[in-house]
């Protein structure tokens, strides 16, 4: 009973907190300033593409202040860690909107923390730019104060679905992580596979927590006769992969993994064993893609962190962008006023053109790429294809 | 023997073939099983891989229990040092191609130089921290090693970021016949490790400072008044444990991928053998490590969407070895 | 430091050790001579154990001093104790159940001597003490009396000059007390100083040339066995006031 009535307490202060906060405006901070805060996984198991978003949104509040602030305002910059932990990330939100008062939100990485987060930020109608989120499921809730910026999870693996469509792969296996972004991406595949008439013979999901052995696993996919093999994974699950097959002297069509192969150590610390490896990634710091400002980009971030950037840190800038615009259309940080200009604006930014539909959602495409002598070259889209795909990938012994 | 004792080992027996075979009828009731040569290879493979990652587990494990078992201390950065283990084999296999030499280190040599700086590191925390504590109430050390480990994974966090690694260290296939094919990396890291816990195990049993451990693990008290200085003990102890866990590092790090982070999988996985073997119980160690493995393997193998299921089998299998056997498979009952 | 006098093997001098304020040992003196074999008695409780555990270093005094040939002892570790040449028994015997009796026996060789010299004198004293024929069982498959037969024997190993038995008669039978106490005074012959906490009187008052009562941690009697049985102090100690 007791439990009751404080859920009905929350239920009330939920409901009566958003017309305060709505009032609030930049002019209440000492010294002309704006704040804008979040919290990001700067350690634990997102801290390495989430460290390259953070590092994005740095170089972004420091461009804008040369550029004289937002509408004047100079900006203020909090970050917090989530330590990759979910409910940390809601209670850090919580504070950032109720105590700190920020007055623009930026997203957490990954789609599970995001989609927990967006519960918060929803109940005080603030609206961000989700930069490190890619399931659809996060936009099919009704929610209004989300928006896109990425290609959904459930396109991840289109480009390798229809590549293996090409070369004429008929019994594929999916495997991934047991967390949400993983489930989404198999979501979305498996519907790609019915549509170009793979069949899926193998999908389980696995526990990470574990020390990384696939090797049963692979073996149980290689005893059903599996041609190619999607992998949605991060990095230490999709080198386990490709290594174990090495060692299995499995020799199958293709290997495809989801956001491993797209992070630099990838083929680096692999070496040749990381050769041929599909991957997905959302923009490639490619100057043919022919988005403006691209080089700049590029060149800024290169001159401040000594390392190319990749499609996370572009993300997280692109939306730092959008936002930009969308204070400057609504000429104030009213939220009510920012969320209309953030559903209704067209921005062409570094990383494609921002513009979303009614549930928030961005038409990005994403791209999908072969390590070839350590690099990543875009194979797909066709149109935007640097090379021609290898496939099927060479025979382990052939190397 | 007892004949209850008996009729318990006779049980146990039974529970652990009945958990082997749990995964074949799974598999033959999913139609994961095919009756043809090919599949037995498979089969065999799988449990040939069990047996090579069961080697790496022990890895984990005899450090832990040799730990345990003269100290009464559960170090739970038992992990933490693995993965430092694999840090330094990492840092060190880099070195030569930073320097600008153009080759790198063999990893297996790197151990030359990280088991004597884990060992020393481990006597020093052994010295500094946990001394004082031993025979205590066993939070105490508990806390302090949890303590020590978040430090150790926040130093290698700020030194070398969140990054995974991991070294390309023999990724080919072994061919051991027309049909079956394990890594040379697995190989090699199980030859380690066997000539490795082999070689600690004849320590223990036969060089005189062995047997001053085993006898202080068995009964501080007498081996203190028998002429063994229990407190330098202690310190070999840890920084032998810390050498184990380091070698178990390089181990990973020729295998797997790691980060700052990866540490408490090892723990866990540690903790699980001894509980299994037997507390304490360094041959315990090694055969639950090879029981577990290859269990894990199977069900991986067999069972549809096993791979999400390999803790349940596993922690299946402790719980109900631990109902018939609370001290583990060879673990003696504490009086 | 004080002069030890020659003829007197342990010197102890107001020695004191509180647990948590209870007294256990408090201020007690006690000189045990050398070459003889000497009896420590007193009711449960009368610290004479906690003596034990002080001289052997299993605890450390708060204050007073041990005089063993010229050093004092207080403070030191008891590995440090044994390698002086002092070595002991448990009243509840302690040895390692999962050892053989010769590794039991080995356990406690000293670490200068040569490993094949060790082996030597291990089966030297397991024939001493008629435990050769169980030399290779594990300690725990022992009887209890065959269990104080090793521990006797292992407190031999590095050729000790001073031997102390914490209760070597309770729990084991007629024949091998006998066989015990045959063994104790060989080593007294052989000039061993030895001292036997006890509470079987008979083999206190047959055997030890000097004993020594505490109480409550004090020691409030010493002499030879017929003054001591007709102390009033030690009886009142024993049995209350009548």
């Amino acid at each position: 009973m007791k439990q009751h009535i404080w859920g009905m307490l929350t239920v009330l202060l939920g409901a009566t907190l958003p017309f305060s906060g709505s009032t609030v405006l930049a002019d209440h901070r000492s010294g002309n300033v704006v704040l804008v805060g979040g919290a990001i996984s700067q350690t634990g198991r997102y801290a390495e593409p989430a460290g390259r978003q953070y590092n994005s949104v740095k170089l972004w509040v420091d461009q804008v202040n040369q550029r004289g602030g937002l509408l004047g305002h100079k900006v203020l910059l909090t970050m917090l860690d989530d330590k990759s932990d979910t409910q940390t990330a809601i209670k850090l939100y919580e504070k950032l909107i109720t105590e700190d008062k920020v007055d623009l939100l930026v997203g957490p990485y990954s789609s599970g923390i995001t989609d927990a987060v967006a519960n918060v930020t929803e109940r005080y109608h603030m609206p961000i730019v989700a930069y490190g989120a890619a399931s659809a499921d996060i936009w099919e809730r009704g929610r209004k104060y989300i928006f896109a910026v990425n290609d959904i999870a459930e396109n991840y693996q289109k480009g390798a679905a229809h590549l293996a469509k090409q070369i004429g792969v008929k019994r594929i296996a999916i495997i991934g992580e047991d967390s949400l972004f993983p489930r989404m991406s198999r979501k979305g595949l498996e519907q790609w596979a019915k549509q170009l008439g793979l069949q899926v013979v193998v999908a389980e999901n696995y526990a990470t927590q574990k020390q990384g052995d696939y090797t049963a696993l692979l073996q149980k996919i290689k005893a059903q006769r599996v041609e190619a093999i999607f992998s949605n994974s991060y990095f230490d699950d999709a080198a386990a992969q490709i290594r174990q097959l090495r060692e299995m002297n499995y020799d199958v069509k293709f290997f495809a993994s989801t956001v491993g192969p797209g992070l630099p150590r990838f083929a680096k610390d692999l070496g040749p064993t990381a050769e041929y490896v599909l991957g997905f990634s959302q923009w490639e710091p490619n100057l043919s893609l022919g988005h403006p400002g691209m080089k700049e980009f590029i060149d800024a971030y290169k001159a401040r962190y000594g390392t190319e950037p990749n499609y996370h840190s572009a993300s997280a800038y692109a939306s730092m962008q959008v936002f930009e615009a969308a204070v400057k259309q609504a000429g104030s940080f009213d939220r009510e006023k920012l969320r209309d200009a953030l559903s209704t604006i067209q921005v062409r930014t570094m990383f494609g053109t921002y513009k979303v539909d009614e549930k928030g959602m961005t038409n990005h495409e994403g791209l999908t790429f072969q390590i070839r002598n350590g690099k990543r070259m875009i194979v797909w889209p066709p149109h935007l294809a640097e090379v021609k795909p290898i496939l099927p990938v060479p025979k382990w012994s052939e190397r | 023997m007892e004949q209850a004792e008996i009729r318990r080992v006779y049980l146990l027996g039974a529970f652990i073939v009945a958990a082997f075979a749990t995964p074949f009828a799974v598999g033959a009731w999913s139609g994961n099983i095919f009756y043809d040569r090919q599949w037995l290879m498979d089969l065999i493979t799988v449990c040939l891989n069990g047996l090579l990652q069961g080697g790496v587990y022990a890895m984990y494990g005899v450090g832990l229990t040799l730990i345990f078992g003269v100290m009464r201390i559960i170090n739970v950065a038992h992990g933490e040092i693995v993965m430092l283990g694999a840090y330094l084999t990492w840092v060190l296999f880099n070195a030569p191609e930073y320097l600008g030499l153009g080759w790198h280190l063999d990893p297996l040599l790197t151990m030359v130089i990280t088991l004597p700086i884990a060992f020393a590191l481990g006597f020093a925390i052994q010295k500094v921290l946990l001394n004082a504590v031993v025979g205590g109430p066993e939070l105490t050390p508990l806390l302090i090693t949890f303590g020590v480990g978040i430090a150790m994974i926040n130093l290698v966090e700020w030194i070398f970021t969140t990054d995974y690694h991991t070294i390309p260290y023999q990724p080919d296939a072994f061919h051991i016949t027309e049909t079956i094919f394990v890594g040379k990396n697995k190989i090699i890291s199980f030859a380690m490790a066997l000539a490795i816990s082999l070689g600690v195990f004849l320590f223990l049993k036969l060089h005189r400072l062995g047997k001053a451990i085993r006898a202080t693990a068995q009964n501080p008290e007498v081996a203190m008044v028998c002429g063994i200085d229990v407190q330098r003990i202690y310190l070999v102890t840890f920084g032998l444990g810390a050498a184990l866990a380091s070698a178990g590092g390089a181990l990973v790090s020729i295998q797997f991928g790691f980060n700052p982070e990866t540490g408490v999988q090892y723990t866990v996985v540690a903790f699980a053998i001894i509980v299994l073997g037997g507390r304490g119980h360094y041959l315990g160690a090694m055969l639950g490590a090879v029981l577990l493995a290859v269990l894990e393997n199977l069900v991986s193998f067999m069972v549809p969407n096993g791979s999400a299921m390999v803790e349940m089998a596993a922690y299946t299998m402790i719980v109900g070895v631990l109902l018939i056997r609370p001290q583990g498979l060879l673990g003696v009952k504490e009086t | 430091m004080g002069a030890q006098p020659p003829e007197i093997a342990l010197d102890i001098r107001d020695l004191r050790k509180n647990f948590g304020g209870i007294r256990a040992v408090d201020g007690c003196s006690l000189a045990f001579p050398r070459g003889q074999i000497s009896g420590l008695i007193g009711p449960n409780g009368s610290g004479k154990t906690t003596t034990f555990n002080l001289l052997t270093g299993v605890i450390a005094p708060d204050s007073g001093a041990i005089y063993y040939n010229g050093d004092n002892l207080a403070g030191l570790k008891p590995y440090q104790v044994f390698r002086k040449g002092i070595t002991r028994t448990f009243q509840i015997t302690r040895i390692y159940r999962e050892m053989t009796v010769f590794e039991n026996m080995l356990s406690a060789s000293r670490l200068s001597v040569p490993e094949r010299q060790g082996r030597a004198r291990a089966e030297e004293l397991m024939a001493f003490v008629n435990l050769t024929h169980l030399r290779d069982e594990y300690g725990g498959n022992l009887s209890y009396g065959q269990q104080k037969l090793l521990e006797f024997a292992r407190a031999l190993m590095p050729d000790p000059d001073v031997i102390l038995l914490d209760e070597p008669a309770a729990g084991i039978n007629r024949t091998l007390l006998a066989d015990l106490l045959t063994h104790i005074h060989r080593l007294q012959g052989m000039g061993k100083t030895i001292v036997i906490i006890e509470h079987d009187m008979n083999v206190i008052m047959n055997h030890c040339a000097k004993i020594f009562v505490m109480d409550y941690g004090l020691k409030i009697a010493e002499g030879p066995a017929q003054e001591i049985q007709r102390n009033e102090q030690v009886i009142t100690a024993y049995f209350g006031h009548r």
